[in-house]
């Protein structure tokens, strides 16, 4: 069993419950938080392996958060996946110059992050 | 010409008449006078006259000779005798002690006594005296000398003429006068056939003067005249004729200004009430006119518009250019115009400006200007921008659970053969997130009648305790109470109000839901009930987190949810005390709010008695 972290951001409990519940199964550590700043928080004192991120949260929102953890000196570019909804699609210029970022459309199936998911960890094992 | 005209003219008549008798008496009279005057001062001159030289002629005779001695008859005999003048009173010889040596005297007069002058340059001369019957006497006197010394005086005496006339003076006076009678009445037959007309005349400008009819008149006259006559009777008709079309021309220029006046302060106040602000700009670019709106919309001034150019008309530069390329554009081709909807700084409003072209009637290829309509599109951009607002709102709501519903579906079909936990946490989640949205849709529609004002109460006598009790048992039954303590305090006499059962219901359960889900495990919730002269109370009282003061003004408000971490965590669709407060507000209730963080909230509701009710509606 892979004990690959995870950090989830979003402030919606229910669905991160679902996604805690489904990546869990897989045997991730997952880790979740209401908003940016407490992700920002958690990534600094123990990074993740991958960030799983809403984009609108109190206090601090995924596009902060994401440009926040590119620019910090302990970065290590680790893959980020933003959830996003079709009504916010046109706003991820943004994202082009942050590197390894996948997109993933609201509602978010818990299928296809695992897969995202998956898929990234088995690229990086591949190398 | 009228009764009483020819009566003036008549009265007239006889005035000149009694005038041309009383001056010809006047003439008479002047006349007699002149020759009396002339007749008296004639008689004065001549005794005078005969007076010195005889008193000087008799006094170089001796006084024999003029008293005469013996058989000789004395000068001033015959001096009387042949004494002429008519005015002749005596004649008398003094001597030096003025006694008398001989004298002559007209009958019943008496020579009245004289005071010797000492001086010899005041022997002779004349002087005035009465006489023994008290009438004038003028006497003349001179020294009779003998021998170089006074030895007498000589006097003569003459009554002082009167105003008399001789004879042949009367004659000539009476046919004199005879002459003026006969001619008076030629001379004033003679002016009354002149002067008729001319009276008419007088009379109608005197009608004219008053404005009445008097063209009418009768005129006779001799021929001259009556064509004078009838030349200025035209004129007089033309001058009436000219004063009636003058007078209803002024009448009907001050009638139609007047009316002018009116339709234009009516269409003023029709264009200011219109809910758009117009401005009409001339062929010439100036503005010549705008209704009051636009003052408060552009931020300008109102004396200051007017008769301004165009592209000096408003501070904006966007509104100033928009007007001069539209008027210069309606100049080239007509009714090409695009709306502009520009946001002015100036005023902090929205406008959308719209310009015509201004044709003439009577000719449709000439242009008179521009009408330019500003239409204030602030409030509709807010509404529409709270409208898109309120959608995405909704639509995000909607979707937040369609989403978890989604998720947990999708993670069940994945899981349900392998895992009993989330067979059983999915299945939990989409039964809540269900209720979820069916309650916010009930939420949705009750407000949404209570705002387009199509729910009408359905008001009925209800027992505010049973409702209550019923509320409480209902709610006592669901697993979230569980951890909690809930209570109900409700005096057994509680009053009955006149409400609609199933809003107030709705209102209550959503606090009571609030009080729930925004407790504290082992927290507290109470449903209490009161009652006073005025009203029902209705407090629902929790310990959970309470409310920050900020949100506490904010929270009534439609999709309202705090920032709050602890808010979030719980689910809510910010639509709840949305409707609580509508409903109230609905009753002709009130809601209050006590709460402080960390402590927990109170909101209470207050109903008027029904009795109370009734006295605020009288």
């Amino acid at each position: 069993m892979n004990a690959y972290k995870v950090l989830i951001a979003d402030d919606e409990p229910y669905v991160t419950r679902v996604l805690k519940l489904v990546l869990q199964k897989e045997g991730y550590d997952v880790t979740v938080v209401k908003n940016g700043k407490e992700a920002l928080d958690v990534y600094t004192k123990q990074p993740p392996d991958i960030l799983v991120t809403d984009v609108k949260m109190p206090h601090m929102g995924g596009r902060k958060l994401v440009k926040t953890i590119r620019s910090l000196e302990i970065s290590t570019n680790i893959p980020v996946v933003v959830m996003t909804s079709t009504l916010e699609s046109e706003n991820r210029d943004w994202l082009h110059d942050v590197g390894n970022v996948s997109f993933l459309g609201k509602p978010v199936s818990p299928r296809d992050l695992l897969r995202v998911v998956n898929n990234h960890f088995m690229h990086s094992k591949a190398q | 010409m009228n009764e009483n005209q020819k009566t003036n003219i008549n009265v007239g008549n006889e005035k000149i008449g009694i005038g041309m008798i009383v001056s010809s008496l006047v003439v008479i009279l002047f006349t007699v006078g002149v020759f009396l005057y002339q007749q008296k001062s004639d008689d004065i001159n001549e005794i005078q006259r005969q007076g010195i030289v005889l008193a000087r002629l008799l006094s170089s005779n001796s006084v024999a000779q003029l008293t005469g001695e013996g058989n000789t008859v004395g000068m001033l005999k015959v001096l009387k005798e042949t004494q002429v003048n008519k005015h002749f009173a005596y004649a008398a010889v003094v001597n030096v002690e003025g006694v008398s040596l001989a004298e002559y005297v007209v009958p019943g007069m008496i020579v009245p006594p004289m005071v010797i002058p000492l001086q010899p340059s005041q022997w002779i001369g004349e002087r005035e005296h009465h006489s023994n019957t008290g009438k004038e006497i003028n006497e003349y006197f001179a020294p009779i000398m003998d021998k170089g010394e006074l030895n007498a005086f000589v006097r003569l005496g003459y009554l002082k003429p009167g105003y008399s006339l001789n004879a042949s003076q009367v004659q000539f006076l009476a046919i004199l006068a005879m002459a003026i009678f006969m001619l008076t009445p030629i001379f004033y037959f003679l002016i009354k056939k002149e002067i008729k007309p001319l009276n008419s005349i007088s009379a109608q400008l005197q009608a004219l003067i008053r404005k009445t009819e008097s063209n009418d008149a009768e005129v006779a006259a001799n021929h001259s005249t009556k064509d004078f006559m009838q030349q200025f009777s035209t004129v007089v008709e033309a001058a009436y004729r000219h004063i009636d079309e003058l007078e209803a021309k002024q009448t009907n220029s001050v009638v139609s200004s007047k009316l002018l006046m009116y339709q234009k302060a009516r269409l003023e106040s029709a264009l200011n009430a219109l809910p758009f602000a117009i401005l009409v700009a001339d062929e010439s670019s100036h503005v010549s006119y705008t209704s009051n709106k636009i003052h408060h919309l552009l931020g300008t001034q109102k004396g200051e518009v007017l008769g301004s150019n165009l592209s000096d008309f408003c501070d904006n530069r966007e509104v100033s250019e928009y007007l001069v390329n539209s008027h210069a554009s309606n100049a080239v081709k007509a009714n090409q115009h695009d709306e502009a909807d520009i946001y002015l700084p100036e005023t902090d409003r929205r406008v959308s400006i719209n310009a015509y072209p201004l044709y003439s009637q009577k000719n449709e290829n000439q242009l008179l200007g521009t009408v330019i309509v500003f239409r204030d599109t602030t409030n509709e951009n807010i509404e529409q921008k709270n409208n898109s607002e309120f959608v995405a709102h909704v639509a995000h709501e909607l979707k937040s659970p369609l989403n978890i519903l989604f998720m947990y579906s999708e993670t069940l079909i994945d899981n349900a053969d392998t895992s009993r936990e989330v067979t059983i946490e999915a299945a939990n989640v989409i039964h809540d997130e269900t209720g979820r949205i069916s309650q916010m849709i009930d939420n949705l529609l009750n407000l949404a009648m209570i705002e387009m004002g199509t729910v009408s109460l359905r008001r009925q006598r209800v027992k505010v305790g049973e409702l209550l009790e019923d509320i409480y048992q209902t709610t006592s039954r669901s697993k979230q109470v569980e951890s909690l303590q809930f209570d109900l305090t409700v005096p057994h006499d509680l009053g009955v109000l006149s409400l609609d059962k199933d809003l107030v219901r709705i209102s209550i359960n959503n606090l009571i839901n609030n009080a729930i889900k925004y407790n504290n495990p082992g927290g507290k919730v109470e449903l209490i009930a009161e009652e006073n002269d005025m009203e029902v109370i209705i407090r629902v009282h929790d310990t959970g987190i309470g409310i920050s003061e900020e949100d506490q003004h904010r929270i009534f408000s439609k999709f309202y949810r705090s920032d709050d971490d602890e808010v979030r965590k719980r689910s809510g669709h910010g639509l709840g005390l949305s409707l609580v407060h509508e409903a109230v507000k609905l009753h002709h209730g009130s809601i209050q709010l006590n709460s402080s963080p960390g402590e927990g909230s109170e909101f209470i509701i207050s109903f008027k008695k029904e009795n109370n009710m009734l006295k605020d509606a009288i």
